[in-house]
C-alpha cells in the first residue's frame, strides 16, 4: 500500500527524493508521470490516525515544502498499488499541474490573533453589563442561558469579524492569498506567502500587534500549503 | 476563570495547527463531490471519520455489537 504525501514538479529538489525530507523512520519514494512526481511511502497497513503518526506525516510535508514546491495530500490518502497511483495521476495531471503552478515557491503561514489577556467574549461586553454580572448571584452566570449569553456571543462574533478584517488588511501585502480558518475565540488566517517572505510576514504581524497594543498574535509555520489546495473531486 | 487566548507555547500552537491542517487540508482524491449536499460541507465530517480507517471502524462496530446485551424476553 502506498501512503501519498505530495505532488511535486519534475524535477524536484534531490533532497526530496533521496529520503532526507521525511520525518525519522519515513522513507520517501517517488513516482514520476510526465511533468509530475508523487512522493509516497510504502506502508504495510493503512494509517492508524493516532496523534504521533499524523504529526510525523505533517513534519514530513513541512520538510518537503521547505525543499520544493509541493501540493500536499490530506493525511491518510492511500492507493493500493503503483498502477492505481499511475491511474490517479493520469486522471488529475492537468488539475495538479495548474495547482502546482499557483503554489510555485509558496508556503503556508498561519496567523492567530486574539485580544490581549482575556477572551473576546468578556472584553467586548458593555462595562455596565459586565459589572452587573460580576455582582449577580452565581446562577445568572450559567453559560448558554438567555438573552445575555446570546448578546455577548453576538458582540464577540462582531468583534472577531472586525479583528479579522483588520488583520487581513495588515498581512495582505505579504500574501498571494489569505483564507480564514475555523476558530471559536480568535482569528486564524492561513496566508499563502513566498517562501522567502514568511519571516517578513511574521515581523509585520508582530509590529501590527505592538502598534495596536490590545492584541496578541502568534504566527506558526511555514507549512506546506495545505489550506490552498483545491479539489474538484474524483 | 481567566481564559488565555493562546495557552501553551508557540510550539504547541504550531503543533495544533499542523495537526489541524494535515487532517482538514490538502488534496482530497475521493468523495469530495459526492458528499457535498445542499451546500452543507459533509466532506469535512466524512474525512474526519476516515481518520479512523474504515477497517478499524468496522471492527469497532462489531466489537460494540458483541458487547451490547441481548434484548430481554
Amino acid at each position: 500500500m502506498l501512503l501519498l504525501y505530495a505532488v511535486v514538479a519534475s524535477p524536484a529538489d534531490p533532497a526530496v527524493t533521496q529520503g532526507r525530507a521525511g520525518a525519522p523512520g519515513v522513507r520517501l519514494s517517488r513516482f514520476d508521470h510526465g511533468d509530475l512526481g508523487v512522493l509516497y511511502a510504502t506502508v504495510e497497513e493503512p494509517p492508524r490516525g493516532d496523534r504521533s503518526e499524523v504529526l510525523a506525516y505533517g513534519h514530513t510535508l513541512t520538510s518537503i515544502a521547505q525543499a520544493s514546491t509541493a501540493l500536499p495530500f490530506r493525511y491518510g490518502t492511500c492507493v493500493a498499488t503503483a498502477p492505481e497511483l499511475a491511474q490517479l495521476v493520469g486522471s488529475r495531471e492537468q488539475e495538479w499541474l495548474a495547482q502546482l503552478a499557483r503554489l510555485d515557491g509558496m508556503v503556508e503561514v498561519i496567523v492567530h490573533a486574539s485580544p490581549s489577556g482575556q477572551p473576546l467574549q468578556a472584553s467586548h461586553q458593555p462595562a455596565g453589563r459586565a459589572r452587573m454580572e460580576t455582582d449577580a448571584p452565581k446562577r445568572t452566570l450559567r453559560p448558554g442561558a438567555g438573552r445575555d449569553y446570546l448578546t455577548s456571543r453576538a458582540a464577540a462574533h462582531k468583534a472577531l469579524e472586525g479583528l479579522a478584517e483588520q488583520l487581513e488588511e495588515a498581512v495582505t501585502s505579504y500574501c498571494a492569498e489569505v483564507r480564514r480558518l475555523r476558530a471559536k475565540t480568535e482569528v486564524r488566517l492561513a496566508c499563502l506567502v513566498p517562501r522567502r517572505s514568511s519571516t517578513g510576514l511574521e515581523e509585520a504581524t508582530q509590529a501590527w500587534a505592538r502598534a495596536r497594543g490590545d492584541v496578541d498574535v502568534v504566527v506558526t509555520g511555514p507549512f506546506a500549503a495545505l489550506s490552498f489546495t483545491e479539489s474538484r473531486g474524483s | 476563570m481567566s481564559v488565555q487566548p493562546f495557552p501553551g507555547s508557540r510550539e504547541d500552537v504550531a503543533l495544533v495547527d499542523l495537526l489541524d491542517r494535515v487532517i482538514d487540508g490538502g488534496v482530497v482524491v475521493t468523495g469530495d463531490i459526492v458528499l457535498s449536499v445542499a451546500d452543507v460541507d459533509l466532506v469535512y465530517v466524512g474525512l474526519r471519520l476516515v481518520l479512523a480507517p474504515a477497517y478499524a471502524v468496522d471492527e469497532s462496530i462489531r466489537r460494540g455489537r458483541s458487547r451490547r446485551p441481548a434484548p430481554g424476553p
